[in-house]
């Protein structure tokens, strides 16, 4: 009876109950769907981190990047500064590998092609020499020189009986024998061993097509590189040690170590990859490269015999065997890849080698926490040193999810809040305001515990049903939003043509969720308890109100003195905020803390808009020229045709370009033989100088394009020297095609060790030798001025002149292709109009790097490069070169920023939804509690719109205080702009609005009924 | 002249699930300078009749006449702010307003000035007999049969001819019913207000200069 009458009493107060059932059942529903979404994320982020693997590459950027083999000793050096305990340290990082890449001997392997350090070494056995030749050649002892001149040089021929070791392997050849340590009483039937090398016998001109062999000594022995055999008789330990180095070595296998190889580069960009077999588990085992599995005939699970080599400083391949010997067990074999030939991988920990290249280690991350942890490396890296990060698409394959996951985390917390303060409000209204009904019930005799049922029941009632339809209906509705959701992640995102972001490999994981449905009961559950909680909480306000308390007034007195101030309905309005007491605290505490909720959601809102926006509009946006796959951005060929098209884009502002020879002192170059053997030589020694690097600017040069150079300029001097057309093209002069111009010391740019080795000084004049061409010779003299000095950091001494020493700045950067012929200029016709055509046609840039005009509208400048035939990684265009844009870091900000704002506006419509139901719901019932002041107003003749205005004007001054109030908390919060204003003024209508209909119904209500109402 | 006449006063309350003829066809009048008693059980309808002579609805048929104007063809808000005064049992005082603000308020609704206005409330609390320190203070800190008395002011501030009382003295005790009987029936009969009491108090309803009975919205004859 008792809890049917609770209930029943609920029901009937139909608008109340109607009301709050309403409100609780819509705050449940988007409770559950919000915590539906969030589990869904939770679920689909595990996932993903489970199919993901992040890492940070960190590299150095030297002068020679990305030369794998450079022994660059700034590299070194950076390596050397780094904290391995530091990394380890950082959150987000998993672990951290040192680059381990060292070569060493797989026993049986034999190499194919050029690329091995001892070529032609050999330890031979010849039989039937001849009598001693003599001719009036020379050559170099040493071996490295080729043939010098000499007066007359002996040999003999002979025939290799047994190759003990040599490249080819050849036996039964005939070879000519030069006479060092060679015995001058030779036998004809005798046989001799003989250490040395092959060298090419036709420049000799001692036998056509006859290879030639040297004797030369032993590395680390005095004793003869020739001996005599006897019949039967095997070569001694020296030779045969020596032969088994020279074939060790040639034959060398790459060996690669790192903790986890799913975290190299190599496995984790996919360029390798297992096609049998798998991953190594212990540290004897290993995965070797397809090819080295073809000429082993190893299969998965086979054995293999490994010796370590140890390099030289500055040579990866100037080698020697090491006493490292380790017998491998193949687990796994990868794809053939010709950059990646003879490769075995071990996973283990790699030990301590000598950096040669670039790459300093990789960090496997934590993927979820990959940005931060790179940010955080990034913060303690030594200058120079670039740490890339890799997800394999992670970011973008999770940033749907984490939108949501942020945005259903954002609205559960505002729908908890909500729901709090409406079971607040129902607890207090249902329970805590039902003091007459108390007071009835206990006048009647009735028991506190069935009065507490009486209540309880009847609140329960309502919310617990509220509170299940809403959540049932949430449950149902579920499933329809995971599909939404899954339609909007599978849609196609867009593709950011010519991004950095293409140029790591993507993955795509299939993600199949399933969200757990217990937290959804527990929340709705959490939601009918919480309720009785707050309604038992108010059981003693209905009691305190509801019965006498012996020596305490319930009636609260308010202070003040009569105040004759004012007229009309502001009077009124005045002394009821003077005198409202908690009722007027009410009002303004709620303002001002929907306010200070609105300030700072705006202020933080507003403050992602600015960011976007200077990120937008200030952000300088640069791209490159790269190889297709977009990994290399130097070394290339680009056409000036290419430059022109690129300059032609009104998105595109400057462009830098380069182009580069090398050059040599004169007194630097060794005394080379006049022979084809020596020219070869002399070429390859040349070939291996530094350069000369014509650039517009110094952000064209490769060197710098991750770091800014200082230079210290001489006096008068500054970069735009580089820039400068006025020098004659330096072949334009020699040539005398360029007579406009004089031919003066070009400006130089050099660095400070290259001119401190040559004895040069700031300010001076110098020659240098580069290669010049058929009409002008091989070589030429160059003459430079030296008006800047750079900090030299790498092992290469380049000197930066202006682009015009090459190619005339108007031709490589002007609007219209030259008129003139290139193939006249080829053909003889030495015009200024036809060499500029052929510098048009024929001459390749070796790098272009460029400028975007504005980063705000990318998108566009995409468009724009696409239709003019550029291609991205991945993407070859019409006109065949790969552009990169530089923009990972904006795209993350941008992207990163236009979540925040789209779940910015989200939770801004929400919050102003909430604020403005509570701002309407404070009000009405801060009104309708009021319905006997009103009455006794009423029935004094107060004409209607008095009254409205007495009761509005209170209500209005009391919102807008605790506005200003929480306005003026936070003024250092308000970010300008209209959003927080429009926010709280829709708070302020709201509330009027909650005031004005509350008034206006209770002025619909007839008088004598009001009169006889009791509050 | 009668300041006040019913003339076959009916009114009949009407809801979505029943309909109450309260009066049934009431006529009477009035006059000033008299003390008018009615008297009835409840649910007779004496409250319901005040309150139509209150300007607080018009009467279903019949009128109420004041001043040989009926109250249907009136505007009631001006009619409650200019011709009648009500007093209530339960006082009915304003409670964030001081007493002299509650007495200042009807006055201040009239168009007086705020000083003039407290001005006459000082007046009128020593005419209920009321201490000038009362002016300052808060309902909430005055007895019952003060606050009456302030109620009693608040009416007489009001400047009408005529005074509705709806048990004045029900939520009194008996030594300040008294003092309020004496207060109503020298306005009645020095001050010349025509003062109409609703009791159920017989005792009382006997010292009135003229009483009459309500049974179930009828007046009964005698």
């Amino acid at each position: 009876m008792i809890v049917r009458n609770g209930i029943r009493s609920n029901l009937r107060a139909k608008g109340r109950t109607a009301l709050f059932t309403g409100m609780i059942l819509v705050l449940t529903l988007v409770m559950v769907l919000a915590l539906g979404v969030r589990l869904y994320c939770d679920t689909a982020l595990a996932q993903f981190d489970k199919s993901y693997r992040s890492i940070a590459v960190v590299e150095y950027m030297g002068a020679e990047y990305p030369d794998r083999d450079e022994p660059d000793p700034s590299a070194r050096a950076a390596s050397s500064a780094i904290d391995d305990g530091a990394i380890r340290a950082i959150p987000g990082v998993n672990a951290w590998y040192r680059d381990c890449h060292t070569l060493g001997t797989v026993d049986g392997f034999i190499r194919l092609g050029n690329d091995m350090p001892y070529k032609n070494r050999g330890v031979i056995v010849v039989t039937h020499l001849s009598p001693k030749y003599s001719m009036d050649v020379g050559y170099d002892p040493n071996g490295e020189l080729g043939i010098v001149p000499s007066d007359q040089v002996d040999y003999y021929t002979g025939i290799v009986s047994r190759s003990i070791y040599s490249y080819t392997g050849k036996e039964n050849i005939f070879v000519s024998i030069l006479p060092d340590f060679v015995p001058d009483d030779v036998d004809y039937g005798d046989l001799y061993v003989l250490h040395g090398t092959f060298v090419d016998g036709d420049q000799l001109g001692i036998h056509n097509g006859m290879e030639a062999f040297l004797a030369m000594k032993f590395p680390d022995s005095d004793a003869s590189p020739v001996a005599r055999l006897e019949p039967g008789e095997e070569p001694g330990e020296l030779f045969a040690q020596a032969a088994e180095h020279y074939r060790a070595i040639n034959n060398y296998v790459h060996t690669v170590t790192c903790g986890n190889l799913n975290d190299l580069w190599e496995f984790h960009q996919g360029v390798i990859y297992l096609q049998e077999g798998k991953m190594p588990e212990r540290p004897d085992e290993c995965v070797i490269s397809g090819d080295l599995a073809v000429k082993m005939e190893i299969p998965v699970g086979g054995k293999l015999d490994y010796t370590a080599f140890s390099s030289a400083e500055n040579d990866r391949y100037d080698v020697e065997l090491t006493d490292r010997h380790q017998s491998l067990t193949v687990t796994g074999i990868a794809n053939e890849n010709t950059e990646y030939t003879a490769y075995i991988w071990q996973q283990a920990d790699a030990p301590l080698t000598r950096l040669y290249g670039y790459r300093i280690g990789i960090a496997s991350l934590d993927n979820a926490k990959s940005v931060e942890a790179v940010m955080a490396m990034e913060s303690i890296m030594p200058e120079n040193v670039r740490v890339s990060l890799l997800d394999q698409g992670y970011a973008d394959a999770v940033e749907p999810f984490v939108s949501l996951q942020s945005t259903a985390t954002n609205v559960l917390l505002l729908c908890a809040v909500g729901t709090v303060s409406v079971l607040v409000l129902f607890a207090l209204l249902f329970v805590g305001r039902q003091n007459e009904t108390v007071r009835i019930l206990v006048s009647l005799g009735t028991p506190r515990r069935k009065i507490v049922l009486w209540l309880l029941s009847g609140a329960l009632v309502i919310s617990g049903s509220a509170t299940l339809l809403g959540g049932v209906l949430g449950l149902l509705g579920l499933p329809a939003v995971f599909r939404r959701i899954q339609t909007r992640v599978s849609g196609e995102k867009e593709l950011l043509r010519f991004s950095e972001t293409l140029v790591s490999t993507v993955k795509t994981a299939d993600i199949k969720v399933d969200t757990p449905v217990w937290p959804l009961a527990l929340t709705i559950a959490g939601i009918i308890l919480l309720s009785l909680l707050f309604c038992l909480l108010f059981l003693r306000t209905a009691y305190r109100g509801g019965t006498l308390r012996r020596g305490k007034s319930r009636v609260r007195v308010p202070r003040g003195k009569t105040s004759v101030f004012g007229s009309g309905s502001m009077r009124y309005a005045v002394l009821s905020i003077r005198r409202g007491g908690p009722r007027a605290l009410l009002v303004v505490a709620v303002s001002a803390v929907l306010t200070l909720v609105i300030i700072i959601l705006g202020g933080v809102y507003r403050g992602w808009e600015t960011q976007l926006d200077e990120a937008l509009h200030k952000t300088q946006l640069e791209g490159q020229v790269t190889s297709t796959d977009g990994r290399f951005f130097s070394g290339l060929t680009v056409k000036i045709s290419t430059i022109h098209k690129l300059m032609s884009l009104d998105d595109v502002g400057d462009v830098y370009v380069s182009i580069r020879d090398v050059y040599w002192m004169p007194e630097d170059i060794p005394a080379f033989g006049e022979g084809t053997f020596a020219q070869e030589r002399r070429q390859d020694w040349i070939d291996a100088q530094s350069e000369l690097v014509c650039t517009n600017n110094l952000k064209g040069a490769k060197e710098f394009y991750f770091t800014e150079p200082v230079i210290q300029w001489v006096d008068g001097w500054d970069e735009s020297c580089l820039a400068d057309d006025s020098y004659p093209t330096i072949f334009g002069a020699l040539l005398g095609i360029e007579t406009d111009k004089e031919l003066a010391p070009y400006p130089a740019i050099v660095g400070d060790e290259f001119m401190e080795s040559h004895h040069l000084t700031p300010d001076c004049e110098f020659t240098c030798m580069m290669r010049g061409n058929r009409s002008l010779g091989d070589e030429i003299p160059v003459t430079l001025h030296i008006v800047g000095v750079y900090h030299q950091t790498g092992s290469r001494a380049h000197i930066y002149l202006p682009l015009s020493f090459f190619a005339m700045p108007d031709v490589v950067f002007g609007e219209e292709p030259p008129e003139g012929s290139s193939y006249g200029f080829r053909y003889g016709r030495w015009t200024v109009e036809n060499y500029r055509a052929y510098i048009y046609d024929f001459y390749m840039m070796e790098s272009c790097r460029f400028t975007l005009t504005s980063a705000s509208h990318l998108e566009e400048s995409r468009q724009a490069l696409d239709e003019a035939g550029f291609g991205w990684p991945g993407h070859l265009g019409d006109n065949r070169t790969a552009l990169v844009l530089r923009d990972a870091s904006f795209v993350k900000l941008t992207e990163n920023l236009g979540r925040y704002l789209s779940m910015g506006r989200v939770m801004l419509g929400l919050i102003f939804g909430v604020v403005a139901l509570l701002g309407f719901i404070v009000s009405w019932l801060l009104i309708s509690g009021r319905k006997r002041e009103f009455a006794i107003m009423r029935g004094f003749g107060v004409r209607r719109m008095q009254l409205f205005l007495s009761f509005f004007w209170e209500q209005a001054l009391l919102c807008i205080l605790g506005c200003a109030i929480g306005c003026l908390a936070l003024v250092h919060f308000y970010a300008g702009g209209p959003l927080q204003l429009l926010v709280l003024g829709g708070y302020v209508l709201c509330y009027m609005a909650g005031c004005a209909i509350s008034v206006v119904l209770i002025a619909k209500m007839n008088l004598m009924e009001l009169l006889s109402t009791r509050e | 002249m009668s300041v006040f006449e019913l003339r076959d006063v009916k009114y009949v309350y009407q809801s979505q699930y029943q309909r109450v003829e309260a009066i049934r066809g009431i006529s009477g009048s009035f006059d000033a300078g008299s003390l008018y008693a009615i008297m009835g059980t409840s649910g007779s309808g004496k409250t319901t009749l005040l309150s139509l002579m209150a300007g607080m609805d018009v009467p279903t048929e019949g009128h109420v006449l004041c001043e040989g104007v009926s109250t249907s063809e009136m505007d009631l808000e001006r009619y409650r702010r200019e011709k009648v005064a009500v007093i209530y049992q339960d006082f009915r005082l304003l409670p964030l307003l001081t007493v002299a603000e509650n007495i200042m308020y009807p006055m201040e609704l009239r168009g007086k000035k705020p000083a003039e206005a407290r001005k006459r409330a000082m007046e009128l609390l020593e005419k209920v007999g009321l201490p000038e320190s009362a002016a300052d203070r808060f309902p909430a800190m005055l007895s019952g049969g003060e606050q009456q008395r302030v109620a009693i002011a608040r009416a007489l501030g009001m400047e009408t001819r005529v005074l509705l009382a709806d048990e004045p003295t029900g939520n009194l005790d008996t030594d300040n019913s008294e003092k309020i009987f004496r207060i109503l029936s020298g306005l009645a009969h020095d001050d010349g207000y025509c003062v109409v009491i609703v009791t159920h108090d017989s005792a009382l309803g006997e010292r009135a200069d003229s009483m009459l009975h309500l049974r179930d919205g009828r007046l009964l004859e005698g």
